[in-house]
């Protein structure tokens, strides 16, 4: 199935003091053992979100929506993948995070995974990093803010 | 690492619930179709070890956590970025000056 990430995330998924989990099954592609999440959106940081899953060790992983940041983006979605997601009538809308790696706090050397976003049902709350079935079409290490264009 | 010789058609069964099947060999190009529970993700190699690599790299945050101050620093940036994503629509052209300035 096709997603167009051109929906504005400020839909049913608004967390808030008492509800902003999630649940990926999965973990992260590599971070297995990371299953429970919390998505941690604070206005002062906004598009940067946080994602963060406790286990006994703490992990924190910054993430923006790719919606206005990135052109274009199409995420083409494997059956099995939308599948064990229920992306189907209303719910065919999921949340959309890409992972976004901060070498530094300049803007330049932040990076985005388009190939692999994280798309979370807003209404189950489970969520699945997925490769695009087009990931050849998207970098893992999209740069958010080209500095050839920014000045 | 466990190596095995197989011929078109033939499996390779791991544990009690994957089955590989070699289905096609051509040139330098392998078709393996794979029988597994759902459970078990499958990826090509070389595109598993890419997102992995990020992943890691994007929990080693720099000062090691990712604080108000910090994000927040990224902030106008990535809103310039959304700008140049997203040109505004060009404004109506402005009207005619009437009268032009005079000494």
């Amino acid at each position: 199935m096709l997603v167009e990430a051109a929906i504005s995330g400020q839909q049913e998924f608004i967390p808030n003091d008492t509800n902003n989990k999630f649940f990926m099954p999965e973990g992260l592609i590599g971070l297995s053992e990371f299953k429970n999440f919390e998505l941690i959106v604070d206005p002062d940081t906004l598009p940067f979100v946080v994602l963060r899953s406790y286990n006994g060790d703490e992990i924190q992983i910054p993430a923006l929506e790719p919606v206005n940041f990135v052109q274009n983006y199409r995420l083409n979605i494997g059956d099995e993948d939308a599948a064990t997601l229920e992306l189907r009538g209303e719910d065919s809308n999921p949340l959309i995070l890409n992972v976004a790696t901060i070498k530094s706090f300049e803007p330049q050397k932040v990076t985005l995974n388009l190939a692999a976003p994280i798309l979370i049902n807003r209404r189950t709350r489970i969520g699945k990093q997925v490769v695009l079935v087009n990931y050849q079409d998207y970098s893992t290490q999209h740069v958010l803010i080209d500095e050839t264009v920014s000045h | 690492m466990l190596t095995l010789s197989r011929k078109i058609g033939e499996t390779i069964q791991i544990g009690d619930n994957i089955v590989l099947l070699i289905k096609r060999v051509d040139g330098e190009v392998v078709r393996i179709g794979i029988d597994a529970p759902k459970s078990i993700p499958i990826y090509r190699g070389e595109i598993y070890e890419e997102i992995k690599a990020q992943n890691l790299e994007a929990i080693k945050n720099p000062q090691t956590s990712l604080t108000k101050q910090n994000l927040g620093k990224l902030r106008l940036a990535a809103s310039f970025a959304r700008n140049l994503a997203n040109p505004q629509p060009a404004s109506p052209p402005e009207p005619p000056a009437q009268n032009p300035p005079t000494e």
